[in-house]
């Protein structure tokens, strides 16, 4: 094997694949990147197993060949000086050249490392980068770190027809994005995504990248610009949600959403433990917050633009209302609410069809 | 002006001399208490030990005629008799002694109303502004420990200090070991009497941390005192600060703020009758035991966030064991949101060797008056029914109410019932 390739493109290429190397591994060969050039197109993978990735970039290729290259290639490549880069390998070993710089890097047989899932004959469906990201963004919110409870680690897909649902739940809290999927039939199908594959999904992916996703065997694969993402899904059930949404509800508040935010940033200013709560006060005319702990207190009062039903009175922990807002778009958001112990729900006022609910806190 | 830090500590010890304090140790308790109600066990080698045909059979407490024939607290009864054939053994019974420790924190009252008791057989009293009443500080502690033999039978010694560490010091180390069982240690004689002193005699010291004193050529309290405070620091932290403090008479923080107070975590540790192999049966006790532990969080009105598991294997000759802790996703007290995880981390530690002792431990404790409510489970139910049991419990006994569970063998719930610490009270 032996090439020429630019230090800028290789760079960005490992930077796209290097975080599926895994932290901890028995096995040596997972510690590194596998490389493997046809022509001039040079292909570079990662995997942790669970999790891969592999993307090309175009090089001049003077000998076809593979070998995998330890985590060291990443640091190495990252500061070599912008330009073209001479790499032969030889007996396992790379012999990296650029001007007066000379690496020899040890490596390891190309052929054991695992084979990458190719995407075969399953149905796919294309959605635009922007999108996706988008509705993952919104949904990662609210996965849950608890590994006890598998099914709520990661964002359950639902395709119906030319619809894509994304769900999910950390128990305490639930988000459902939908969206159409044009051009598509892809039948009916539902599957969990791990947090943490969707996570590093949404590090690479660009707006302006065009996904194609295809699901078989347990696997998913995200495939666009020259990368392809595959990942392990979750053999679990994601519980039906739809019946711990209510249909109706008792009181309906239109609120500023940059206000809202502002107040429960300065809310969190005297957090002592880590749950801290806010109490939450609906009235005719406004909304009163009120966060008290070992510290102090804080009170803000927020001018509401609309009110429909009854006033309400809820402790909720001042986290699940303040990290929504990031990611809610629009000016203005509408919240709803069901008595002192029911649900908060709160929905973007744009067309955006996402739904975001958090349960309160119920005192002694 | 320039203070340095040593002479700033020199300034605090000035500040506080004045004060005074006294800590009392009763002189084998267990073993005082069974001679005082039995006269004729008088003079006699008393060993306070469990049931010597079960695992019980270690010694508690030893009387100062079996401490001479070479008796320790923690040997077991075959040992005792190699040692001495004429040892009488006696059983323990625990409630009699929380009694007697009782009426001698109230005799205590009677002098001072700042008494704090340090463990069953240790209390400190802060006896500054007594003089008038009592006289010297000597003259004090002559009268106290007259007064707890009269009432009680007991014998104790009483070390005295400017400050808690002092007193501990004065007891430990010399008011234990003279006749008359009273030792005083203030600012300006700490050095001269507790310097010569091998280091591990300090508050503080353990047999790890000897060694590792030893390695840097501390051999003496007053070899520690001499060291600069940085390079102690440096080595091991706040801890080496404490123990620098130590050194010098100077007590930070009144000895660990006494224990109890503002407390971190609850534990519940268990050693078994019998070595245990079978996972049904250990499974049993490790409920039991996480009932326990999370009842007494509750009791405290509070939730953890980390749960520890320990485990001490069977065999003396290879001790084998372990503790290891996991975070919990959220704070609780619910017995059955731990016990998955509690098995979980017994599981994936154990080596699969029988086992002595069992543990279980909630820490990172908070007020737990708030319940996050939950989309896909009834969380209110769920405390309401520990609510409930605890009430149930709390009222009719610990054996009024409880799990299917404890009704399979390898249970322990029954037996430990009629039990204090472990032992028979």
């Amino acid at each position: 094997m032996e090439l020429f390739f630019e230090q800028e493109a290789v760079h960005k290429a490992l930077q796209t694949v290097h975080k599926a190397i895994p932290l901890r591994t028995p096995m040596n060969i997972l510690k590194g990147v596998f490389l493997n050039l046809q022509g001039n197109q040079l292909s570079l993978t990662a995997t942790d197993l669970e999790l891969g990735i592999r993307t090309l970039t175009e090089v001049q290729g003077l000998a076809d060949g593979s070998i995998i290259l330890p985590e060291r290639f990443v640091e190495i490549v990252k500061n070599l000086p912008p330009g073209p880069v001479h790499m032969r390998v030889e007996r396992d070993a790379a012999l990296i050249t650029k001007e007066d710089i000379v690496f020899n890097l040890q490596g390891f047989p190309s052929e054991e490392f695992p084979q990458f899932p190719k995407g075969g004959e399953g149905e796919t469906v294309t959605l635009p980068g922007f999108l996706l990201t988008e509705m993952l963004q919104k949904t990662l919110i609210t996965v849950s770190p608890d590994q006890s409870k598998p099914a709520f680690t990661g964002v359950n897909f639902h395709i119906q027809g030319d619809l894509l649902t994304l769900t999910s739940s950390d128990t305490f809290r639930l988000s459902v994005i939908k969206d159409k999927i044009r051009d598509m039939e892809a039948g009916d199908r539902e599957f969990i995504v791990p947090a943490k594959s969707l996570r590093e999904l949404v590090r690479i992916l660009q707006e302006e990248d065009l996904v194609t996703l295809q699901v078989e065997k347990g696997l998913a694969l995200f495939s666009f610009r020259g990368t392809v993402l595959t990942t392990g899904l979750l053999a679990e059930k994601f519980p039906n949600v739809s019946r711990v949404i209510p249909k109706d509800a008792f009181t309906r508040v239109k609120v500023n959403k940059n206000l809202l935010e502002m107040a429960l940033t300065r809310g969190f200013l005297l957090a002592d433990t880590e749950i801290h709560t806010v109490n939450l006060r609906v009235e005719e005319k406004q909304m009163i917050l009120n966060s008290t702990s070992t510290l102090g207190s804080n009170t803000e009062k927020i001018p509401l633009l609309g009110f429909e039903g009854e006033e309400v009175s809820l402790i909720m922990n001042i986290r699940f209302l303040h990290e929504v807002l990031r990611v809610m778009p629009g000016g203005e958001i509408l919240m709803r609410f069901k008595g002192n112990t029911g649900p908060c729900i709160m929905e973007p006022l744009t067309d955006l069809d996402f739904l975001y609910l958090a349960l309160p806190v119920k005192p002694d | 002006m320039v203070y340095n830090i040593e002479h700033m500590f020199d300034l605090e010890v000035a500040a506080m001399a004045g004060r005074i304090i006294l800590l009392a140790d009763m002189e084998s308790f267990y073993a005082s208490v069974e001679t005082a109600r039995r006269p004729s066990l008088r003079g006699k080698p008393v060993v306070v030990c469990g049931d010597p045909e079960r695992r019980h059979g270690i010694v508690l407490a030893a009387s100062k005629e079996a401490k001479a024939w070479g008796i320790k607290t923690g040997m077991l009864a075959g040992e005792c008799r190699s040692l001495c054939r004429e040892t009488v053994f006696v059983r323990p019974h625990m409630a009699l002694y929380i009694q007697v420790s009782l009426q001698i924190t109230d005799i205590f009252r009677r002098y001072t109303d700042r008494v704090f008791p340090y463990s069953i057989d240790e209390q400190f009293l802060d006896m500054t502004g007594c003089e008038k009443l009592f006289g010297p500080p000597r003259d004090m502690a002559a009268l106290i420990n007259g007064h707890i033999l009269r009432e009680t039978g007991v014998k104790s010694r009483i070390g005295i200090g400017d400050n808690l560490l002092q007193a501990k010091m004065a007891c430990d180390n010399f008011a234990k070991k003279i006749p008359d069982g009273i030792f005083r240690l203030t600012g300006e004689n700490y050095a001269a009497h507790t310097g010569p002193l091998p280091v591990r005699c300090l508050f503080g010291v353990g047999s790890r941390m000897e060694r590792n004193l030893h390695r840097i050529g501390v051999i003496t309290i007053g070899d520690l005192a001499g060291l600069p405070l940085e390079n102690l620091k440096r080595r091991w932290g706040i801890n080496g600060e404490v123990l620098w403090l130590n050194a010098r008479g100077i007590d930070y923080a009144g000895i660990h703020s006494l224990g109890r107070e503002g407390r971190k975590g609850v534990g519940h540790a268990m050693t078994l009758p019998r070595d245990y192999m079978e996972r049904g049966q250990i499974d049993v006790v490790l409920l039991e035991i996480t009932e326990e532990v999370c009842r007494r969080a509750r009791s405290l009105g509070k939730v953890g966030r980390v749960v520890n598991v320990y485990c001490r294997g069977a065999d003396f000759d290879f001790p084998t064991g372990f503790s290891r802790q996991r975070k919990l996703p959220e704070p609780t007290a619910e017995t059955l949101d731990i016990y998955p995880v509690v098995t979980q981390l017994f599981y994936t530690f154990w080596d699969r060797q029988p086992v002595r002792t069992l543990g279980v431990g909630l820490s990172s404790l908070m007020e737990g008056r708030l319940t996050q409510l939950s989309l896909f489970e009834d969380r209110e139910k769920k405390l309401a029914l520990s609510r409930t049991m605890d009430t149930v419990r709390n009222r009719f006994g610990a054996t009024s109410i409880f799990r299917l569970s404890s009704l399979s063998p390898g249970s322990q719930l029954f037996e430990r019932a009629t039990k204090i610490g472990g032992h028979e009270a």
